[in-house]
């Protein structure tokens, strides 16, 4: 039996929330704190900007050494999931779609029901299977720079734009970009073709996110997303010693 | 009009024996090789009637039942609501068969029909009701009909439905749409419960046959067809589940003594 | 039930997960059932007149139930939902609703809910989450059919860019269909669960198991 607690002091390890309410003795049952669950990354950003290239990559990078599921919000087709499985990403029972209702945002942001409730039940039967889950990927449907993920959704959260749907994105903002944990600039081998200025658009993004991650990127082969990956790596490690602060990159 | 029909059939030296079969007009009673079959007349039941037809499977026997004809439901002198109450049980080890000839909803008629099936412990049955909407070229009247099915008192499936041109959203794809022929059936059984969903479907001209085998619990399904005509249903109806016809024998039937 | 907590639990901002469900209307719209104002409001109708009136007896007769009835309207409910994929997505959507019952209107009731396996039906979980707030069976009837009204009406307006104006006069004019429905809910309230409506539609459960089949749902249902 180690220490007892010393109740005066504060605690620096994760403990369980207990969101007791004030109806006599019924408790709202206590959800897994930091570390006690996996690890819950979004990934949003507008339609094309290379969401569901990301995911694949990244699955690709860490799935040989972490257990992953995907919940994706983007219009899914069995042409989807026969891609993925020939494509060896990831097996098919470890992907869940979600209906958004035509709302891509809400189903994020403002009403997580059902996302929250696919994310659950993936991982419970994952983990009934013995293959518990270290890390979900949360991918939003295509949607604009206002969409951002509820921190009721997840622990932390990647927005992608694309050089090619214009160089000032950045520069406008929105929470998307603003908020992020991570922005990427995707798509940078595409910038001559399109003129996009990839400098610009990096210290644009720097200017509304000062001291937060900001990474080019081109996917076009899943390499380029081990910037990413690494970052995850190190988000998994924080999150299991009960920090929830994100690690820079 | 009140009247009532009543059938008992028992296991007995190895035979299914019918062993009461007390009907009252427009009620009658035949038996017809393996067989029981309900003869009504041809006008009723009208507005106003109400006709109960109460039919007990004693353990380990078996009954195919049907009727002679389809029967018309026609309107009464004061739009009065005509209604038919089956209430059946089937024993331990029973099998029923219940299949009448389609129900046709004759032009402002109003007509209630409940079907009302209490299962015992290893009892099997098909019970399936087909309805008309309409004679042809004319619209059909108001038509209820309510299937339940229960075994040891739990309720395995209970479907109510309303037809008729006055019902809200009529016509609409939350009833049956544009179609005129309508089954309904609960099969209760081995296999019946295949964890596989059929939702058939077939594309003819006046709209098509829309049709889904759904199963209730691991040994019960529900099967619906709508369709513009019988034939049309029937082939459906075939196809999802083969071959679930009217005259089809219930597994392990034999024919009554 | 104060005016103010009704309002929350009729606000269709509450997070449920109701935005997804279109209410059979993405079926009914590739079956070619519903293309415009007229067709949208004939399905309205019928859709509250089956499925509305069942959902709101079961939500009024859950409002006030103690753990044995609850149990027994699962069972009379779970009868009444035909096509798996009904039953399917009827425990999804109580799951959901039950996410926020719970940490708005906690009780021992949604517990015993909470504890069915694969969650229970969204009707009963909405029934007992509006008795747990001071709601009549009255009201978790209304509320059963006011969300059911929103549903259909919203699906519509995003599927076939209807005039959202328009559509709103059209949800003016079903409201009276409402009231003289949920005019039935003390009767529920204190019904036998096997008396309680069972009145659905054919097609409602044959396009509903069709559409769990679909390539690239917009909807769950």
């Amino acid at each position: 039996m180690g220490t007892d607690h010393d109740h005066d002091h504060p605690h620096e390890h994760p403990h369980e929330h207990d969101h007791s309410h004030s109806h006599g003795s019924h408790v709202h049952p206590p959800q897994p704190g930091i570390g006690e669950r996996p690890l819950r990354i979004g990934i949003g950003g507008p339609v094309g900007s290379g969401k569901t290239t990301l995911v694949g990559a990244l699955c690709q990078l860490l799935r040989d050494e972490l257990s992953l599921a995907v919940v994706t919000n983007d219009i899914f087709t069995t042409e989807d999931a026969q891609a993925l499985r020939r494509a060896g990403v990831l097996p098919e029972d470890r992907i869940v779609a979600v209906e958004t209702g035509c709302c891509p945002h809400t189903a994020i942001r403002d009403d997580i029901a059902a996302n929250l409730d696919a994310i659950e039940e993936l991982e419970a039967r994952l983990d009934a299977a013995g293959t518990a889950v270290d890390v979900t990927l949360v991918e939003s449907g295509g949607d604009n720079l206002t969409a951002v993920f509820s921190t009721g959704l997840v622990d932390a959260q990647i927005f992608v734009l694309d050089t090619a749907g214009g160089d000032d994105v950045p520069r406008k903002g929105g929470p998307g970009v603003a908020m992020a944990d991570v922005l990427v600039i995707n798509k940078v081998d595409l910038a001559p073709y399109v003129g996009a200025d990839v400098e610009r658009m990096l210290s644009d993004a720097a200017e509304r996110r000062p001291g937060r991650p900001v990474v080019p990127t081109s996917l076009v082969d899943p390499s380029g997303a081990d910037v990413l990956a690494d970052w995850i790596r190190d988000e998994l490690v924080a999150w299991r010693s009960g920090v929830s602060a994100t690690v820079t990159v | 009009m009140r009247a009532s029909a009543r059938l008992e059939v028992v296991r007995r030296d190895g035979r299914n024996v019918l062993v009461d079969a007390r009907s009252e007009p427009p009620f009658a009673v035949r038996r017809a090789g393996d067989r029981i079959l309900f003869v009504g007349s041809a006008a009723a039941p009208v507005g106003g009637d109400e006709l109960e037809i109460d039919v007990a499977i004693r353990a380990g026997a078996s009954a195919m039942i049907g009727t002679v004809a389809a029967t018309s439901v026609w309107p009464g002198p004061h739009g009065d609501r005509s209604s038919i109450r089956t209430t059946m049980s089937v024993g331990a080890g029973a099998r029923l068969t219940w299949w009448p000839e389609p129900v046709v909803s004759i032009v402002d008629s109003n007509h209630r029909s409940s079907t009302q099936v209490s299962l015992e412990d290893g009892a099997h049955c098909t019970i399936v009701e087909e309805v008309s909407l309409g004679r042809s070229g004319q619209a059909p009247g108001t038509l209820e009909l309510e299937i339940r099915v229960e075994r040891d008192g739990r309720p395995i499936v209970h479907h109510t439905e309303r037809f008729g041109p006055f019902e809200p959203g009529a016509g609409s794809a939350v009833g049956v749409g544009a179609a005129r022929h309508v089954i309904s059936g609960v099969v209760v059984g081995p296999d019946a419960g295949d964890p596989l969903t059929v939702v058939g479907r077939s594309d003819q001209s006046g709209g098509g046959a829309h049709g889904a085998w759904l199963p209730v619990g691991p040994d019960a399904a529900m099967v619906l067809v709508v369709a513009p005509d019988r034939p049309a249903a029937l082939q459906l109806l075939c196809r999802l589940r083969p071959c679930l016809q009217p005259g089809a024998l219930v597994a392990g039937t034999n024919a009554p003594g | 039930m104060t005016s103010a907590a009704t309002f929350l639990l009729a606000d269709g901002r509450f997070p449920a997960g109701g935005h997804a469900q279109s209410a059979g209307v993405e079926s009914a719209v590739r079956f070619g059932d519903v293309s415009d104002l007229a067709t949208l409001e004939r399905y309205l109708h019928g859709r509250l007149s089956t499925t509305g009136v069942v959902e709101a007896a079961f939500a009024a007769a859950s409002s006030g139930a103690d753990d044995v009835r609850l149990d027994v309207l699962g069972a009379e409910l779970e009868a009444r939902l035909v096509s798996p994929r009904a039953r399917e997505i009827s425990r999804r959507l109580g799951r959901q609703t039950m996410r926020a019952a719970r940490a708005a209107w906690p009780s021992d009731r949604l517990d015993h809910l909470a504890r069915s396996v694969g969650g229970s039906h969204q009707p009963i979980v909405l029934g007992v989450m509006v008795g747990g707030a001071g709601g009549s069976p009255l009201d978790a009837a209304t509320l059963v059919l006011h969300h059911l009204s929103a549903a259909v009406t919203s699906a519509a307006i995003r599927l076939l860019a209807l005039d959202p104006i328009a559509v709103l006069a059209l949800q003016v004019r079903t409201l009276p269909m409402i009231d003289a429905i949920v005019v039935e809910a003390p009767v529920w309230a204190d019904a036998e669960p096997a008396a309680l409506p069972a009145v659905g539609g054919a097609l409602t459960e044959i396009l509903a198991q069709d559409h769990a089949s679909w390539d690239a749902r917009l909807f769950v249902a």
